[in-house]
């Protein structure tokens, strides 16, 4: 039980963050009472900052909560790591919470955090602040309890974030558990908020229970192993100093929309209102489950269940059938819609072999995976087609409807993740596409020539930033070792399960010399050493197993998860392209301009100026565009890298830890069998 | 009618039913050297025909018996009248009476003191010289006492193909591999040869009839380089027409427990063939592991080239192949080398005990011929016409039938009570090498398997370092330890088990550093220094403390 590090009490001003006293709620620590102005000043937010904040009720509700184990006190650590983190968010409640009797913030404390406990969010729904978050703190903090502590809620963007400890944890989990009975009851009566059915609520609650575990499910498909609770992002300095940033838009924006969600951190919970907050990133849970294979013969082909839950779809749940061919189209979809991200990417196309039961297993784990990818992304999670995969009845249609609306070019897409088609449609809009279509493409100039050969020299791309050139060679390396390592493992894994076999050879021909019973002692000698042959043998076949789960998922996951990158970096290059040659083609207009410079009204005059203009309308437009993606891609490296190699290293503690455990087994193994034998 | 058969001088016990048993109180040197005299004359009768060297083998026999005999009869008479009820004890001690030597107590102790191996690359793998020193109170030796006697496994070899073919009673124990698994360079290998060399001795030594076998003498006086058995051996049956006799059904064997024997052995020998095979595959298929192992590790090394936690990961994962690979042939060299012993000596107790049936076979075709010749002999009885040569001729044909069949009876007898002994003694052995080999091969597996595991805790910590709130620190890894160096197997015992057994420093630290430690860790000192045992008092600890307290 580690207990100092909460201990560095920051002043107690920064103490006043809505969030922090969220946490504080969560019983931890039992510290310093000395702390407690600060934890008044924190609390004190609380009910400032709803409008609708009746310290009455709170005050009933309390005795409910009066939990032995709680002490006021225990907030204040919590409060502190809390502080720690959101300094700057914390100014902003400063200022929207009004200061109030010390004391009475301090009983509301208790009433609050009571009620945030039992009664969700009700109370607090109509406020903007604190206590939305504070309910996602103690959420979070209820959770990760209910989880026993093998989560980290991921503190992804803005949630505070304890590090989190099982001690703290557990001690939650004592009293988490004695309120949870008390919720849905308080939660009736505390229907304060006109804005949230407080049975909503209640349903929200009882998905507590599941969250955490989808959460841990998430994140472990997110990491690596699929029997391993282990999650994947962990903080790192870099998301902390992000997460305050992070986290005032969000208080901005529910401060202004009062009726807008919460929407914070990765373990929101009681998401309300409508999904219209641009950085908020919502609940959402999806699962892909049941293959089932469909069809005969030349058209038969595995069905997928796909369950989601989440509020930003209409009807909060969704149940729908999905084939691989449709995950594909989906991630062309999201490539073409969010240029410059980086997309979770589908498992690989297989024409043959495609009915073995392990493959299919791995694929669907893979696209599982990806989905709850895209469900965590705040930006993705909203994509309409995304929600149209998640949703539609006839899907068949609305998919192809899709494509070609967009012109993603996502049915019959090209088997390499990075290979990607920029869409004339949502470069330049509709009209103006389907002017260049008629032509032949933008880059249709650089195609004519007498039999495909062109006179002209094709305009080049050189990339101008060095990030790029960079960046992308160290991917291609990158992505050729991982490639080298896979095969490896893969190789390991093979020669270890032969060995396996040969052992299992082995041993029954141990058993075979026992059978002759030359004495009876000597028979028994060699049918436990048959038996501890079998063992390993069963032993090796599962550390085979785990390797492939751990690592192996991991560097599968890595490599493709590269070929998406790649795909942006060549987003990037293709707009460039395309910049350079609606460049040279507006060049070319633009002295042919010149050239009739004098005549100003000819027909031909106005015909070319307007030629002209285009062109220079899908200039600018693609050089507008061709810098966002340059920035946006160096946002995404960024974060992909570090998220990457945070798996990584995860996989490889995974990998090592579960060698060492079975590695220890096997030395038991051997023990007991000589103890015992001989 | 005289008799025109000429007189035949050892025909003297035969003819004379009166005749009391020759009492010479010899001496017992002097039996001794009748034995070897006898000896001499049983290697020059080998050289007549077999119905002579029947004659003297069992006239050889019968005055071994004879003196045998007289030497017993020099212990107290009383034991002689047995008063043991047992039929065998008395039966064995005239058929086997080398086995009957309680008081002379003819014994030759062994002791090996080296191995050398040198000469070409072949001689040096496949001809070792083993070193020895002997100390025997046999009469066969001309001296008592051998000191560093040079024997090449050579010489073994002929010694030994001697003493198997000659002595038909016992099971002669086969040689060792005159390599093991090891490699002939390693340390380890010079010590398990010396091992098996002497486990053959004592063995040998155990065998009264091999002991007193006089080219075990020759053996060992002889120069180094220069041994071959001066005496020749006839072996009963060898080649197509042991082949073409083994496929007939085995005799009728009496004495069951060497008819199950037989078989019980074939299988010994086929399954442990196997099991070699298997385990062979199995080291392979290991080996095979390793490579892919060390690539894998050599790969992952690569990934990043600044970064020294991947390449510690690699490199501590192409150490564990490593270590694989040494498990790989430290089972080859513990189970396979011990099956090889075994299928080597079962191979030859199997071949005795056909023997066995071929001499059985001999012996009813002698009985056969002998009652023919006594049908033969009978009819002439009867027989007006009374041809005096034909008459001879068949009297002289029943003696060398009847002759035939008794010494044949006596082998046979002789065998028989000896492999019964030598049975049980084999299936001792057995079940102990066995054992033993099955030891030695837990042992090794377990220490390395525990290196293996020293060396994954020993990253482990780089690993957690690396980032402090990763990984597993939500399963409350702050509870562990920050201690680089816990191990999980201490002085304590193994963390992991329920069971504590106070283990001492010293195997602790054979674990605790491994061979590839200076490879893993020149980068930085993450070795600990090798501990001294603190939990015994040693000799210079001690002194120190003695000698601050003076100060």
């Amino acid at each position: 039980m580690d207990y100092e590090e909460n201990l560095e009490a920051p002043v107690w001003d920064e103490l006043n963050h809505e969030e922090d006293s969220a946490q504080n709620a969560i019983p931890n620590q039992s510290e310093s009472v000395g702390k407690s102005p600060a934890l008044r000043e924190g609390e004190t937010k609380l009910p400032k900052d709803s409008a609708s904040f009746d310290n009455g009720t709170d005050v009933h509700i309390a005795p409910k909560w009066k939990d032995p184990g709680l002490s006021i006190a225990d907030n204040l650590l919590v409060e502190e790591q809390e502080d720690n983190d959101n300094s700057k968010a914390n100014a902003l409640i400063d200022s929207l919470a009004p200061e109030k009797d010390p004391i009475a913030a301090l009983k509301n404390d208790a009433t609050q955090f009571l009620v945030m406990k039992d009664s969700s969010d009700a109370l607090f729904a109509g406020n903007a602040n604190s206590p939305l978050v504070f309910d996602d703190a103690i959420i979070n903090g209820d959770t990760s309890t209910s989880a026993n502590s093998k989560n980290i809620s991921g503190r992804r963007s803005g949630k505070p974030r304890i590090l989190f400890d099982s001690t703290k944890s557990q001690r939650n989990s004592r009293r988490i558990h004695s309120l949870k009975t008390t919720k849905t009851i308080t939660s009736d009566n505390a229907s304060k908020s006109p804005f949230i059915d407080p049975l909503k609520k209640a349903e929200k609650e009882n998905e507590f229970v599941e969250e955490p575990l989808d959460d841990e499910n998430e994140n472990e498909k997110k990491g690596t192993n699929e029997g391993n609770t282990a999650a994947s992002t962990k903080k790192s300095i870099l998301e902390q100093v992000d997460k305050p940033l992070y986290n005032l838009p969000q208080r901005t924006e529910n401060t202004a929309s009062p009726a807008k969600a919460e929407g914070d951190s990765k373990k929101v919970r009681n998401t309300k209102a409508e999904p219209n907050v641009s950085f908020a990133k919502q609940d959402f849970n999806v699962e892909v489950k049941d293959p089932v294979k469909v069809g005969e013969l030349t058209s038969a082909h595995v069905e997928y269940t796909v369950i989601s839950e989440s509020p930003l779809l209409d009807l909060k749940y969704s149940q729908v059938s999905r084939r691989y061919r449709d995950f594909r189209w989906l991630y062309r979809q999201l490539q073409n819609n969010h240029w410059g991200k980086v997309i979770p990417p589908p498992p690989e196309k297989q024409s043959v072999g495609s009915f073995k039961q392990d493959f299919i297993e791995n694929r669907r784990f893979q696209m599982d995976a990806m989905l709850t990818k895209i469900c965590q992304d705040s930006i993705l999670q909203k994509d309409k087609d995304f929600l149209l995969f998640l949703t539609s009845d006839k899907f068949s249609s609305d998919s192809k409807s899709r494509a070609y609306a967009t012109g993603s070019g996502a049915i019959n897409d090209s088997n390499d993740l990075s290979e990607i088609r920029i869409s004339e449609i949502k470069l330049l809009g509709a009209e103006d596409a389907a002017d260049v279509l008629k032509n032949g493409g933008i880059d249709a100039e650089s195609h004519k020539g007498f039999m495909s050969i062109s006179f002209t020299s094709l305009p080049k791309y050189n990339e101008t930033d060095e990030f790029f050139i960079e960046k992308k060679r160290k991917l291609d390396e990158l992505e050729d070792s991982l490639k080298k390592l896979g095969k490896s493992l893969e190789m390991v894994d093979t020669s270890r399960n032969i060995l396996a076999a040969s052992t299992d050879e082995f041993s029954g021909m141990i058993e075979t010399l026992a059978s002759l019973s030359v004495s009876e002692p000597n028979s028994e000698l060699l049918n436990n050493f048959a038996n501890a042959h079998r063992s390993i043998k069963s032993y090796l076949e599962r550390s085979s197993l785990q390797e492939t789960l751990t690592m192996g998922v991991m560097l599968d996951d890595y490599i493709r998860s590269l070929a998406s990158v790649k795909a942006i970096f060549n987003q990037r290059a293709k707009l460039g392209y395309l910049l350079v040659i609606i460049e040279n083609d507006m060049k070319k207009k633009h002295s042919q301009l010149e050239k009739m410079g004098q005549n100003s009204h000819s027909e031909k005059f106005k015909e070319t100026k307007k030629e002209f203009l285009t062109f220079e309308r899908r200039y600018n437009l693609t050089k507008t565009k061709w810098q966002e993606v340059g920035e946006r891609i160096k946002d995404e490296f960024q974060n992909f890298s570090i998220d990457k190699i945070r798996e990584f290293r995860n996989g490889m503690e995974i990998s090592l830890e579960a060698a060492i455990e079975s590695q220890k087994e096997c030395i038991e193994l051997w023990e007991t069998f000589y103890q015992t034998s001989l | 009618m005289a008799s025109a058969v000429p007189y035949d001088p050892y025909d003297d016990l035969d003819n004379n039913p009166f005749a009391e048993p020759q009492e010479d109180h010899q001496p017992i040197a002097a039996t001794a050297d009748g034995s070897s005299s006898m000896k001499e004359e049983q290697a020059s009768a080998e050289e007549a025909t077999v119905s002579d060297q029947a004659t003297s083998v069992v006239n050889s026999a019968q005055e071994e018996l004879g003196g045998e005999e007289n030497s017993t009869l020099s212990k107290p008479v009383t034991k002689r009248d047995g008063d043991n009820p047992i039929l065998a004890q008395p039966l064995q001690r005239d058929i086997l009476p080398e086995r009957n030597d309680e008081k002379k107590k003819y014994t030759m102790l062994v002791k090996v003191s080296g191995l050398e191996r040198f000469g070409s690359t072949t001689g040096k793998k496949g001809n070792p010289t083993i070193v020895f020193d002997c100390s025997t109170n046999l009469p066969t030796f001309r001296k008592k006492q051998y000191k560093n006697v040079k024997k090449s496994y050579e010489e073994f070899h002929q010694l030994f193909k001697y003493l198997n073919a000659a002595i038909q009673e016992s099971f002669v124990p086969t040689l060792p591999p005159a390599y093991t698994s090891f490699g002939i360079d390693s340390e380890e290998d010079k010590t398990k040869v010396s091992r098996n060399f002497q486990l053959w001795f004592n063995r040998v030594s155990q065998d009264p009839l091999i002991l007193r076998n006089e080219e075990v003498a020759f053996f060992i006086e002889s120069d180094f380089g220069t041994y071959t058995p001066i005496n020749k051996y006839k072996s009963l049956a060898s080649g197509l027409r042991r082949k073409t006799l083994k496929q007939l059904a085995p005799p009728y064997d009496e004495t069951t427990e060497l008819a199950e024997f037989r078989p019980l052995v074939k299988s010994i020998y086929v399954v442990s063939q196997n099991l070699q095979e298997k385990l062979l595959k199995v080291s392979r298929n290991r080996k095979i592991m390793v490579q892919e192992e060390n690539a894998f590790g050599q790969d992952f090394g690569n990934l990043d080239e600044h970064n020294k936690l991947y390449k510690r990961y690699g490199k501590i994962l192409t150490a564990v192949g490593d270590i694989d690979s040494i498990i790989a042939t430290m089972d080859m060299a513990t189970l396979y080398d011990g099956l090889e012993w075994v299928v080597r000596d079962s191979y030859v107790v199997k071949e005795a005990l056909t023997n066995r049936h071929f001499i059985m076979r001999n012996l009813n075709q002698a009985q056969q011929n002998s009652k023919a010749k006594q049908e033969q002999a009978r009819r002439f009885r009867s027989r007006r016409d009374i041809n005096p040569m034909k008459i001879d001729e068949a009297l002289r044909q029943l003696k060398t039938a009847t002759k035939d069949e008794q010494v044949l009876t006596l082998k046979l007898q002789r065998i028989t009570s000896n492999m019964l002994i030598e049975r049980k003694q084999w299936l001792a052995w057995y079940e102990e090498w066995i054992r033993n080999s099955i030891k030695e091969f837990t042992l090794r597996k377990i220490e390395y398997e525990r290196k293996k595991l020293t060396l994954l805790e020993r990253v482990r910590s780089d690993i957690r370092k690396a980032d402090e709130n990763g990984g597993l620190s939500r399963l409350g890894r702050q509870a562990v330890s920050a201690n680089s160096t816990d191990t999980s197997q201490t002085v304590k015992g193994d963390s992991w088990t329920g069971e504590s057994n106070r283990k001492s420093q010293i195997p602790i630290n054979k674990i605790a550093h491994t061979e590839f430690d200076n490879e893993l860790f020149t980068e930085d000192d993450g070795c600990a220094s090798q501990d001294s045992d603190t939990t015994s008092l040693n000799a210079r600890h001690a002194a120190s403390l003695l000698g601050m307290s003076t100060k």
